[in-house]
């Protein structure tokens, strides 16, 4: 299983999100999961600051989108 | 590539404030590896100079709208900025003390060859996956940006096996660029008049997306405004559809991944001082909301 797939499933399976977070090398040893030494740290970094990373997205688009003089909303 | 540094939005000459820092690459990556950043100019202005060509090409081939500067001149004209852009590059690197020169150009152009093989990629298939996309990026910016370090710690005369670890920062940082280009490419489709998104080429968020989505999914990000060819409106609907699908945490980890593995191989070539630094302050300022 690659990491977008690992991810996607914590973003959709609440089960698997809240046992990454509580123990994330021993939950995908016991998945059978295999990921690289580099990308179980950056998951880690990432969960460290799961909110943040969940506001990404809305985050960045937010100002642009929401704010901006040449976009309305009502007429989109 | 979607920074201009020929001129701001309004057509006038970008100015030092808002020259971005990643132009003393070069010179940042000499410093760092003890040498005198005088060495690296020929380099960094090159590399400048084939920056502001691949900008303007890639405007022109993605049919971005034109900066103020062009728009009255048209695509065909800027093009052939561009090329005298790359021309100049040429003749810079040629005018370097021997035998480095010779090193030098075949290093740049090769890793030009290397970008526009990725680009006839990113412009000839409609619907790359995620894998796709990030082989696609590393071969653009992260060679680019790649080269731009490798020069700079080369113009210090150091081993080239230490030579490699500059390279691999500087990948890692043009990753990161990429990252920052594509959410902000997010933001930006759909702003046009006509109402269209300003050019038809797939970003990381929605490959990301398109690799993990049911199809019942795909449908639902369609149905709010955009299609599997990663054009999309900018909408409520699809920045809820993007983070429930775990873009956000997805993206941050690659961001996380990158950031320690450009961080590693700094610190593997480069011993304490203030260029260090701020080589390493750079990969935590890209992209800027994470």
């Amino acid at each position: 299983m690659k990491l977008e797939q690992i991810v996607h499933r914590m973003a959709t399976d609440e089960g698997f999100a809240s046992a990454v977070r509580k123990d994330l090398e021993g939950t995908l040893a016991r998945e059978g999961i295999h990921l690289r030494p580099e990308e179980i740290s950056a998951l880690k970094s990432t969960l460290s600051g799961a909110d943040e990373a969940r506001d990404l997205i809305s985050g960045l688009l937010d100002p642009v989108i929401w704010h901006s003089p040449q976009f309305d909303p009502r007429t989109s | 590539m979607r920074q201009s540094l020929l001129a701001d939005p309004h057509g006038a000459p970008a100015s030092r404030a808002q020259r971005p820092p990643w132009l003393r690459l070069p010179l940042l990556c000499c410093q760092a590896a003890g040498g005198d950043p005088g060495l690296a100019e020929p380099a960094a202005a090159a590399w400048v100079l084939l920056y502001a060509a691949a900008h303007l090409l890639d405007s022109t081939q993605d049919g971005d709208p034109p900066e103020a500067w062009w728009e009255p001149l048209g695509p065909g004209p800027a093009s052939n900025v561009a090329t005298g852009l790359i021309a100049t590059s040429a003749l810079l690197l040629g005018s370097g003390p021997r035998p480095a020169r010779s090193r030098l150009t075949q290093d740049f152009f090769q890793t030009v060859l290397q970008m526009s093989s990725a680009q006839h990629f990113d412009l000839t298939v409609p619907t790359p996956s995620l894998d796709d996309c990030w082989r696609m990026a590393e071969a653009k910016s992260g060679a680019f940006f790649g080269l731009a370090c490798r020069a700079g710690a080369r113009a210090a005369g150091i081993d080239e096996a230490l030579v490699s670890h500059y390279s691999s920062y500087g990948a890692s940082l043009g990753l990161l660029l990429q990252i920052g280009d594509d959410l902000s490419d997010l933001a930006a489709v759909g702003v046009d008049a006509a109402g269209r998104a300003g050019h038809g080429r797939m970003t990381l968020p929605i490959a990301y997306f398109l690799s993990v989505a049911s199809a019942d999914a795909v449908c639902e990000l369609n149905s709010v405004g955009a299609d599997p060819g990663g054009l999309l409106r900018p909408d409520r609907g699809v920045v809820e559809i993007l983070r429930e699908s775990g873009t956000g945490l997805y993206l941050t980890a690659k961001v996380h991944e990158l950031r320690q593995r450009g961080a590693c191989a700094l610190r593997r070539a480069a011993k304490p001082s203030p260029a260090l630094e701020q080589l390493l302050e750079m990969l935590e300022s890209f992209p800027p909301a994470v």
